[in-house]
């Protein structure tokens, strides 16, 4: 890209222009039309957050579909369930459509989103080239308002409290990790700023 | 895709939603059995039966995300089409676009809830939460609704007439 040309910034919101500039402690760069933050004053390696906290999630991502969520009991039955029980029920009651969105939307977007962000920290942090990093930003620009769990961890609340008028409901490992992924999904989404990576990847080029 | 495209693939995305909202929410989405007593619940019937058993905070949580916010997000995407091209509220409309963005898919728990109840709803005479049609209308409602807003990007808040869409 021509020095002059890096000289401008494009509004990723309203596509208009904006001037670059340096920025000091505490400064923000926004867009003059849609006052959309285009940059952040980021001192030091500003990525570790990102990186921890994608790696966090990822690892109570896997933890959260290993155990049971909660386990029902009515006159001395029981049933556990994990989120992948949700989806083979609603698969085996011919409900194959709306089991492969649950799927979609509860693990194979938040799994990707949080992989590509993990990526773009890991690069950003080390800053290291890795190859399909532009790929990853796209990804992860693509699949963030798909990545439902918080979503799915308030549903779980609203479903026991709605299983306690039926019946005996005990919370399970898996809620736990649930809430932890959830929580350091949202805390990777607020780390996550995209100006600022594309920023890096340009420098890195 | 061309922002005409756009617009003309979200318009017909929300007049879908506009026309699945009835049965969406007039079907039933789940039938609870318990012994002695059978229940058809529809998404209304569902926040109803929350808050005459006493759980308002939960019901109204289950309202505003599963009823009022695909309700909004109609009319705020009605409202958007409707000033397209015009120079009239940008600021408001941007904020309204990046609302729909946010709360949007929060209308998922529904589903999310129902997912949970039928995997631990499989005992038999005791206790069974079987899944409707009605989740088929409910799901395609909140695709309808979240792919009409995905399609319309905020740059088009700025386009000055429809003469400036290509």
């Amino acid at each position: 890209m021509p020095a002059e040309m890096r000289a401008w910034l494009v509004c990723k919101r309203c596509l208009a222009p904006c001037k670059d500039r340096n920025l000091s402690k505490g400064e923000y760069l926004r867009c003059g039309r849609c006052h959309a933050q285009l940059k952040s004053f980021k001192q030091g390696n500003s990525f570790n957050p990102l990186w921890a906290f994608s790696s966090t999630a990822l690892i109570c991502m896997v933890l959260a579909n290993t155990y049971p969520i909660l386990n029902f009991e009515v006159a001395g039955k029981s049933q556990q369930n994990l989120i992948l029980t949700g989806i083979q029920s609603l698969w085996s009651e011919g409900f194959g459509l709306i089991a492969a969105l649950v799927f979609f939307c509860t693990i194979v977007a938040p799994t990707i989103y949080l992989g590509a962000l993990w990526y773009m920290g890991g690069a950003c942090t080390l800053e290291a080239r890795w190859p399909g990093l532009r790929l990853a930003a796209k990804t992860a620009a693509m699949l963030e308002s798909l990545n439902l769990l918080p979503v799915f961890a308030v549903a779980c609340i609203v479903s026991v409290v709605k299983l306690r008028t039926i019946g005996n409901v005990t919370w399970d490992m898996g809620a736990f990790w649930i809430g932890a992924a959830s929580l350091f999904t949202l805390l990777s989404m607020q780390a996550h700023n995209s100006g600022q990576i594309e920023i890096q990847l340009e420098q890195s080029q | 895709m061309t922002d005409r495209t756009r617009i003309a693939v979200s318009r017909a995305l929300l007049a879908s939603a506009v026309i699945l909202y009835l049965p969406a929410n007039a079907i039933p989405v789940m039938t609870i059995s318990l012994p002695g007593q059978v229940d058809d619940l529809t998404v209304l019937g569902g926040v109803e039966e929350l808050y005459t058993s006493g759980l308002v905070p939960v019901a109204g949580i289950v309202f505003l995300a599963s009823i009022l916010v695909p309700f909004l997000k109609i009319l705020a995407l009605a409202w958007l089409h409707a000033l397209q091209g015009s120079d009239r509220q940008r600021r408001a409309r941007l904020i309204i676009h990046g609302f729909l963005a946010k709360v949007g898919t929060w209308a998922m728990i529904d589903i999310f809830l129902l997912s949970v109840l039928t995997a631990v709803g499989q005992l038999g005479v005791l206790a069974s939460v079987q899944p409707r049609e009605g989740a088929f209308f409910f799901c395609a409602l909140i695709l309808s609704t979240y792919f009409s807003a995905e399609v319309y990007k905020p740059h088009l808040i700025w386009q000055e007439s429809p003469a400036e869409a290509r």
